[in-house]
């Protein structure tokens, strides 16, 4: 082979190992970026637990689930709930009202708000269950609570909320409270939303 | 590298390798010799018998020639003299003496036999001239024989300052040398091929025990001196820079005693004369005993070398002293630090210690011992022990940058290195040959304080001839040095067989390293006080307090260890027609056993595992060089090389992470007077001496974690490099070389910050270069510095060198060396702790992707000038040897002391106090957010400072200013007596001769990577800056402002020196 191959194969295969050899996986850090909590919102009675779980996520999110267990739970309410020893995400309702469970995780922080009502809730109703009337009018609706026997319950302590589900059909004046005042806008069907706790039902609004 | 990929590479790399074809490689332990043995008209002489001989301990080898008349013979010792013999049957014996080998090398001797009847000589066909052409040479280096390293003016006896005869070597504001633009840390030491490195890194030199300032070893130990600027020799590894190898003395067959004494005294020394006046040369001293022994344990077999040096040095502190020299310079007024100590002692009863010139001790001892045994059949036993133990006062801080340090601020560094190494020679017939090199290294460093109540600090004004000045003054236990102590164990084992077939000779190595590592460090553990003033002194108020405490079950050591193995293999090619060609592959992998507990909290945060370090990343490093010689009178020699380098981490940037996993220790800090009104409630505790505060005056003390992380990816830093270098002889006793050398960082390391995010500026930073500059904020002010260490390949650096050797006339030797190089990086790394690798990086825009700009190792232009022989005809006995080297000055940048960009950097008391902000010019001085006195300053800068006047209306580069050329020329004169049995030398060496002709030449300046230019205006109502105190004021001729150079000039290092010596020897041997 004549010196001058010998030496251009030499340099040549040099500068491949080379470059086989400066190459290698790199490492990309994750860090926790935010949290997923699940579920959202809890409304519980006294007495009861709900669970949480929080899911940290990378700043790519994808899930980081072995770092779970170092999640850091806090709840600012005392009185109305606490959280159970060992850092589980376990919420106990103590009293009522409302408290914020707040989780965090490296550089996530999550809440979610926890609802605690009173005892027995079965069934609700709206009043009347069914809404027929001319654009302008501005009909009344009420919320009935039941317990499991068929009796009537307080609204209070409950936390109650309405809905309508075509916001251009009509207008729901009192958002909140056990009963709401409501605007028909124009003509059209549509649907209004009773939300007590956990729980919901509907009930058709007509605009002729 | 995944596994396929190195498969792959070692599969090619082995077809290469053991494609046939020859020559040989030696290491740097070594020499060879090598020939053609021919007879009349040129026909080979098949078989016969060659001998080498080493005159002076009758080791001999003998081999015979091949069916082409050619014979090999490896693993010689270097030096000489040695007679080589060839015997044929029917043909004149033919002789050839006084061969001397160079390490490393292989010595050519060509030789064609006469038929016996004609009795006539073998004569020689080729003889090699210089060192350099010789077919195993393929990198740029610059090779000392036993004539240059025994004359060249080596006045501090310390080997490795003869690495600056290298044009490609340069020395480094820390003190250590960079070789061709490299980082001072990336280099090798070696000690007749075996590794004797401080691999902890503690300072920049690199030699065990430097943090106290050791020597390497005796220099009459040292016969041979080698730089290697890019040896494309796979045997070689753990550098990026260079390779320096010093060859060591043997005993001979004749007893040889050698006793020297050297002397050196301030009444043999100049006064520097400055502009504002002389300062009087005062408090040197060295006296220096040297000893050495070697001779014949069994004639021919065993031989024995002994060797001690036991010096003892005093020096004033290094800069401008108070009392000695100009107030002025010195920016403190005697009274206002008389004041100052007065009120310290009266209140404490505790001792600031002194701020005047006082003497500054250095002991140094160091022995050097070496056994070689030599067996029947050619196998040799080379036995090594290498000791030194070493005291030094280090110097307060007396130069004009920063605090005046009071005595008591200084610490006394204690240093004990000892090596012991085993090396067999073993020639194991049918041409196969091994070397085993094992080597046990243990090297303590101790730093004891000299004081054990806080740091303190004060800020003075002082009115010297009715012009203020401002500068601190510090006293007590050392911020850095309150808890430093650090033991290092090295074991190391290499094997390397050479096999020869004919020519070729295939070389196949394993090598295998063990590090024992303990680092004792917690800076601030003694605290650190600062007043802000006299008065708030004397009320004991201070303004500032800060400290370092440990966790509970948490100590200040980190222990861990490190194990590298190696293997290599490489294959010599000789490709006809004067050319040889080497190729090699090596793979290294370092893996650290043991980490620090993960910090979860780190891990969430950061996404950084304290718990797991870098381990098992495989470092491929192949390399292909050659050698190419034209034949007959006045030769050509071109000899290149490319291949990859793996260097070697300092252990102190991995003992980082160890300290810092944001567990082990906390940062606590008070801020606030507790004489202000309001009292603030985090103001300092009033100093209480034998206690320190708990907490603050009403509220818990501030506190700060400081982590440093390496990713799992991490590698030891590697380069490529390219070189080509052509030689030629002018005459038959002088050559000139010219070279070229490139390199390119393919992992270096870098440093981040991870504790950031985008933030704000302050008020009116943003006239700061705003529009060119990010600013930030603390990404979670619980953390403090949160550094990740990682690579990036940016760096490159460029030489281009010019060289000429030989004898001038048949008296005088004469090397004249140029060098043009140029090196960039991101970030330079010149310090042992991470957080100052950061924090001392200067950045203009991205604090954590600093722009590429010139290196604090960029010196461009450098000349070596090197002469040396007995010039005066009847004076035979007589010597002179000069050396002069000149080269660029050293680089800076001029910063702020205040965190415009708000990155940390500076930040609150010592364990924060870095600078990193890059000075904005602005278009017109009087533009400048300061009180009308600094504009006034920042106009004569625009004016005066070249530097400041080209960068108007920007943000300066990186170390875009240069202090200036640097001049250094020494003398020595050595007259010989000889006497019956015995040599008597008398020397006179002349340091800083320049000095001696002109009391303003020969100065010596030194100036920190950083200046801060302009500060924060403390109590200025609406100018967030103020001019610094670094680059100080006065008045030219003109009676214009005019600033004097920021630069410090050393004393006494610029004045000029005279120290005599005598040596007596006894005996015949070497």
């Amino acid at each position: 082979m004549r010196a001058g191959t010998k030496c251009a194969r030499a340099l040549a295969l040099t500068l491949t190992l080379s470059w086989i050899g400066s190459g290698c996986e790199s490492f990309e850090p994750e860090w926790v970026e935010s949290l997923a909590l699940s579920p959202d919102s809890v409304h519980i009675s006294v007495g009861e637990t709900a669970s949480f779980t929080a899911t940290p996520l990378s700043a790519r999110d994808q899930e980081l689930p072995d770092r779970a267990e170092r999640v850091q739970w806090f709840l600012n309410a005392p009185g109305v709930a606490t959280l159970a020893d060992g850092g589980t995400g376990a919420v106990t309702a103590e009293g009522l009202g409302n408290a914020t469970l707040v989780a965090r995780l490296g550089r996530g922080t999550a809440q979610a708000p926890v609802f605690v009502q009173p005892p027995g809730l079965a069934r609700i109703e709206i009043v009347p269950d069914r809404i027929e009337v001319s654009p302008g009018n501005r009909p009344r609706v009420e919320a009935r609570l039941y317990d499991a026997q068929g009796d009537s319950l307080s609204p209070v302590g409950f936390r109650i909320s309405w809905t309508i589900i075509d916001p251009d059909i009509g207008f729901v004046g009192t958002p909140t409270g056990p009963s709401a005042d409501l605007l028909a806008r124009r003509v059209g069907t549509t649907q209004i939303r009773l939300i007590v706790g956990s729980m919901s039902t509907n009930v058709p609004f007509i605009v002729r | 590298m995944n596994r396929r990929s190195f498969a792959f590479a070692l599969f090619a790399a082995a077809l290469m390798i053991l494609a046939p074809s020859s020559v040989s490689a030696q290491s740097r332990t070594t020499a060879a010799v090598r020939g053609l043995i021919t007879g009349p008209q040129g026909a080979p002489m098949i078989a016969a018998t060659v001998r080498i001989r080493h005159q002076e301990t009758g080791a001999e080898r003998a081999v015979v020639t091949n069916d082409r008349g050619a014979f090999l013979v490896l693993l010689l010792q270097p030096g000489g003299p040695y007679t080589l013999t060839v015997e044929a049957l029917g043909f004149a014996e033919a002789r050839r003496e006084g061969l001397s080998l160079q390490v490393g090398e292989v010595t050519t001797v060509n030789i064609e036999l006469q038929v016996q009847a004609v009795e006539l000589q073998g004569v020689d066909v080729e003889v090699d001239r210089a060192e350099i052409f010789n077919p195993a040479q393929v990198g740029p280096a610059t090779l000392l024989n036993e004539r240059v390293v025994e004359s060249m003016p080596v006045l501090s006896r310390d080997i490795t300052e003869l690495a600056l005869l290298s044009p490609l070597v340069k020395t480094t504001e820390s003190g250590g040398f960079s070789v061709a633009g490299q980082n001072d840390r990336y280099n090798s030491l070696l000690i007749d091929g075996v590794l004797n490195k401080d691999m902890f890194g503690l300072t920049a030199g690199g030699v065990p025990g430097g943090q106290a300032g050791a020597k390497l070893l005796p220099l009459d130990a040292v016969t041979q001196y080698e730089v290697l600027v890019a040896p494309f020799d796979v045997r070689l590894s753990g550098f990026t820079g260079g390779v320096m190898n010093a060859v060591t003395r043997s005993g001979t067959n004749d007893w040889r005693f050698r006793a020297a004494a050297v002397k050196r005294t301030e009444a043999l020394m100049g006064d520097l004369v400055l502009p504002t006046g002389p300062v009087e040369a005062s408090g040197v001293d060295r006296s220096l005993l040297a000893l050495s022994l070697g001779g014949p344990l069994v004639q021919n077999r065993g031989h024995l070398y002994v060797a001690g040096e036991f010096e003892s040095r005093e020096r004033p502190p290094s800069g401008f002293n108070l009392f000695r020299d100009d107030p002025a310079v010195v920016r403190i007024a005697p009274e206002e630090l008389a004041a100052v100590q007065e009120s310290f002692t009266s209140q404490f009863g505790l001792d600031t210690g002194t701020g005047e010139a006082y003497g500054l001790g250095q002991q140094l001892a160091n022995l050097f011992a070496r056994v070689d045994w030599n067996y029947a059949g050619g196998t040799r036993i080379t036995v090594r022990n290498i000791f030194s133990l070493t005291t030094n006062d280090e110097s307060p801080n007396r130069t004009a940058f920063e605090e005046y340090e009071l005595s008591s601020n200084a610490v006394e560094r204690r240093s004990l290195s000892n090596t012991t190494s085993f090396q067999l020679f073993s020639p194991l017939g049918d041409g196969v040959a091994n070397q085993l090199d094992v080597s046990l290294q243990r090297v303590t460093d101790e730093t004891t304080p000299n004081s054990t109540f806080p740091q303190m600090e004060v800020e003075l004004i002082s009115s010297i001839d009715e012009t203020p000045y401002q500068r601190s003054v510090r006293f007590g236990g050392e911020f850095f040095g309150q808890v430093n102590e650090l033991a290092q164990t090295t074991v190391r084992i290499t094997d390397a067989v050479d096999i020869t077939r004919g020519d070729d000779v295939l070389t196949l190595g394993v090598t295998g390293a063990w590090y024992d590592i303990a680092h004792t460090f917690l800076p601030g553990a003694g605290g650190d006080y600062f007043y802000a003033r006299l008065l708030d002194l004397e009320n004991n108020a201070p303004q500032r307090f800060q400290m370092t405490r440990l966790a509970d079950g948490y100590d200040a050591t980190a222990s861990f260890d490190v194990v590298e193995w190696g293997a290599f293999a490489q294959h010599q090619l000789n490709a006809g027609q004067g050319l040889s060609m080497r190729f090699g592959i090596r793979v290294d992998a370092p893996y650290v056993l043991g980490a620090p507990d993960t910090n979860f909290e780190v891990l969430d945060y950061f996404g950084y595992d304290t718990g797991k370090l870098p381990s098992g990343n495989l470092l491929v490093s192949p390399r292909w060089g050659f050698n190419w010689q034209s034949t007959g009178e006045k030769r050509w020699q071109v000899r290149a090389g490319a291949g990859m380098f793996a260097g070697q981490l300092p252990y102190v940037w991995l003992s980082n992470a160890f300290l810092n996993d944001g567990r082990r220790f906390v940062t606590q800090s008070c801020s606030g007077r507790r004489t202000d009104d309001p009292v603030p409630a985090s103001a300092v505790p009033a100093f209480v001496p034998g206690q320190l505060p708990t907490a603050c005056l009403n509220a818990p003390m501030a506190q700060s974690r400081s982590v440093v992380v390496l990713p799992e990816d991490f590698k030891y830093p590697q380069d490529l490099k390219f070189a080509v270098n052509f030689d030629r002889e002018l005459t038959d006793r002088f050559s000139v070389t010219a070279g070229a050398l490139f390199s390119k960082a393919i992992n270096q390391i870098s440093v981040r910050e991870l504790n950031l995010e985008s933030g704000s500026p302050g008020p009116r930073y943003d006239e700061l270069g705003g529009f060119e500059r990010r600013f930030y904020d603390d990404l979670d002010s619980r953390w403090g510095q949160v550094l990740a260490v990682g690579n990036d390949g940016e760096d490159w650096a460029a030489s281009f060198s010019l060289e000429t050797r030989g004898r001038v006339t048949d008296r005088l030797n004469a090397q004249v060396a140029y060098a043009y190089s140029r090196s960039w990086d991101r970030m330079s790394l010149m310090f042992t702790d991470m957080a100052s690798n950061y924090g001392f990086n200067p950045v203009e825009n991205e604090a954590d992707d600093p722009a590429l700009t010139r290196s604090n190792f960029d010196r461009p232009h450098k000349i070596v000038v090197a002469l040396f022989g007995t010039p005066f005809p009847g004076l035979d006995d007589t010597e002179i040897s000069l050396l002069y080297t000149g080269q660029s000055g050293l680089p800076f940048s001029y910063v702020y002391d205040l965190d415009v960009n708000g990155d940390g950097y500076p930040g609150m008391g010592g364990a924060f106090e870095r600078f990193n902000d890059l000075v904005h010019v602005p278009n017109d001085a009087f533009d400048l957010p300061a009180p009308i006195g600094s504009q006034i300053l920042m106009a004569a800068a625009m004016r005066d400072d070249p530097c400041i006047r080209d960068g108007i209306g920007t943000i300066l580069d990186r170390n875009s200013c240069r202090s200036p050329w640097q001049n250094s020329l020494d003398l020595r004169v050595a007259h010989t007596l000889r006497l019956s049995g015995s040599e008597i030398r008398l020397e006179g060496d002349f340091v800083n001769v320049l000095n001696l002709v002109n009391g303003e030449w020969g100065r010596r300046e030194t100036i920190p990577s950083v200046v801060p230019l302009l500060e924060e205006c403390a109590g200025c109502d609406a100018a967030p800056i103020r001019w610094g105190g670094s680059v100080i004021p006065s008045r030219n001729a003109s009676e214009e402002v005019s600033l004097a150079s920021p630069w410090s000039v050393l004393s006494p290092e610029s004045q000029w020196q005279i120290q005599f010596g005598a040596r007596v020897t006894f005996g015949a041997g070497r």
